[in-house]
């Protein structure tokens, strides 16, 4: 059965013909039933990466399928299976019941069951007006609607800024909850800590190159993340970062035992110590 | 033919309605706005106490003005709703084809904005009609200036040019018609071609475009026109006889119907334009090269 949902193939892309590229000949494959994170530094290419994804953007070169169906031709039926939650958001002026009614319609998987229990796990309710709500609340009832809208691909950037502490452990909640083995969810952030525990696979992206495409389990078997005193010895550890305990290490995991993946000092590691983190995975 | 890749009328119904209802302000804005205008315009008319006749023009003028310019504004925003990039990604995601949000927005800016100041001359009349007691006007006022204004607008009148009273034939006021309504229409696209490329201030940017494009072309007549020979520029019967003699070969029906064919070309080159503008949106600014 074939379970690749989204094919990224040998794509490049620049702002200018003079600019620098910022993806150049990326491939890239997502599989449905993970719920991804995308991960990298400011200007790393992650918006572009899903504005490309999501057909906002023309590649110069290579294409970018869904489904078999290219994304730059924004067939309906590409357009009703995924969605985008972008940074910024533009929401009408009218109440959530009417913006649910005039657009719930393009989505023939549309929720109304999924977007009350959305709601109500982030303590909003149905009767509000977009017009009069925070940037936070907006984000939220936005977030909700994109979870209800049930399309195979869920696409987030930096979902998880401007929401209060409460509201990201929420956010977790929703997202866990409306994932099912059929969808694929893709976030991309920087505020890694926001989304550690969600996370089935791990995308870190450096300079329009990929440097760790892996799964959650399998980064957890082959790497082991610890956080030790500060006198305790670092010998033979990838990577070494101060923490408040002492130092957050990570080492090769050669008695295959549990640990809790750190996904902030796996990211440091990665762009600091690239070929050591490489290897590990080449093996 | 699967609709999901191709024209669905339900889906374009769906598109436009969720452009009126989530714009509802600025819709009504722009329907109270013309009947401001000519319930000031209705105002002014009954202070000056002016007779029905020049009232009725004066009607006409203001209705044709709102109708031209109005428009050419109008036309220049119809991708308002991309003008910022939030607005370009939640338009472009919309699960619609590019034709149907295309049509829907076309639409929108020509046939929409035609009833909504067809309804603001209805509100204003109805207007008219209730302010007529306070003031000392002939019973003239008390007709509707509705009919009159429909049919000023589509009939075909006929010309009289200067010279010894001799009158236009009907054949040469329909391809002035026609020459005139596809000159309007074709400046109308370049708004909406306008409105297609440029996110910002597209009214304006287009103007100054429409005038350079015009001073261009007036200026290829001009070098085509002295290329044929010595001409006599002040265009009347005379003129015509001249150039019909001089020019046997070329029919006033011939000149007419190149013009027509001219700008006919021009104004479906501008509407395609438009739309492989829109198909080619991105999430960034429009860029010329892949126009």
């Amino acid at each position: 059965m074939n379970t690749v949902m989204i094919n990224v193939n040998q794509v490049s892309f620049s702002y200018g013909r003079r600019k620098t590229k910022v993806l150049d000949g990326f491939t890239m494959n997502l599989e449905k039933g993970s719920v991804y994170g995308l991960l990298g530094k400011n200007g790393t290419g992650k918006s572009t990466l899903l504005y490309l994804m999501a057909g906002l953007l023309r590649p110069q070169a290579g294409r970018v399928l869904y489904k078999g169906a290219d994304v730059i031709k924004r067939y309906p039926s590409t357009l009703q299976d995924m969605f985008l939650v972008p940074e910024e958001f533009a929401l009408p002026n009218v109440s959530l019941k009417q913006y649910v009614k005039l657009n719930a319609p393009f989505y023939p998987q549309f929720s109304d069951e999924l977007l009350k229990a959305c709601l109500r796990d982030f303590d909003m309710n149905e009767d509000i007006h977009l017009g009069e709500l925070s940037m936070g609340q907006k984000k939220k009832a936005f977030m909700c609607f994109a979870l209800a809208t049930n399309t195979s691909l869920l696409m987030m950037d930096e979902p998880s800024n401007g929401l209060d502490i409460p509201s990201k452990s929420q956010f977790r909640k929703v997202i866990a909850s409306g994932m099912t083995d059929d969808k694929a969810v893709i976030i991309s952030t920087h505020q890694v800590r926001d989304i550690d525990s969600l996370l089935d696979h791990v995308l870190i992206m450096d300079g329009s190159q990929l440097l760790l495409n892996q799964s959650v389990a399998s980064i957890c078997e082959r790497l082991y993340f610890a956080e030790q005193g500060m006198n305790e010895p670092t010998d033979g550890a990838l990577y070494v970062q101060p923490s408040l305990q002492g130092n957050s290490v990570i080492l090769p995991n050669m008695y295959n035992e549990d640990s809790k993946l750190n996904l902030e000092v796996l990211f440091n590691a990665t762009l600091a110590e690239r070929e050591k983190i490489q290897q590990i995975f080449n093996r | 033919m699967s609709t999901n890749r191709y024209f669905s009328f339900s889906r374009l119904g769906l598109v436009m309605k969720r452009d009126l209802m989530e714009n509802w302000k600025t819709n009504l804005y722009r329907l109270l706005g013309p009947y401001a205008g000519f319930l000031m315009v209705i105002l002014f008319s009954y202070m000056v106490e002016c007779d029905y006749n020049s009232f009725s023009t004066i009607m006409l003028s203001a209705f044709t003005l709102v109708l031209v310019f109005g428009g050419a504004f109008n036309a220049s925003y119809i991708m308002e709703s991309m003008n910022t990039q939030q607005k370009r990604i939640s338009y472009l995601m919309l699960p619609a084809t590019s034709l149907e949000k295309f049509l829907a927005r076309a639409i929108y800016v020509t046939l929409g904005f035609f009833l909504m100041m067809v309804i603001a001359l209805l509100l204003a009349e109805a207007t008219r009609f209730m302010l007529l007691p306070l003031f000392n006007l002939s019973d003239d006022f008390h007709q509707s200036i509705i009919p009159f204004i429909w049919e000023k607008l589509t009939t075909v009148e006929l010309m009289k040019f200067t010279g010894p009273g001799a009158e236009e034939s009907y054949r040469l006021a329909y391809f002035r018609e026609a020459i005139s309504l596809l000159v309007i229409f074709w400046a109308h696209s370049f708004f909406i071609l306008g409105g297609c490329y440029w996110q910002k201030h597209p009214f304006w940017k287009t103007l100054g475009s429409l005038i350079l494009v015009n001073h261009l072309i007036v200026l290829l007549i001009i070098i085509l026109v002295q290329s044929l020979g010595d001409i006599n520029w002040m265009i009347d019967e005379e003129w015509i006889e001249q150039m019909e003699i001089r020019f046997s070969w070329i029919t006033v029906e011939g000149i007419c119907s190149f013009f027509i064919v001219l700008f006919a070309s021009l104004l479906a080159l501008n509407w395609w334009l438009s739309y492989r503008c829109f198909t080619r949106s991105q999430v960034i600014k429009p860029k010329f090269r892949l126009l």
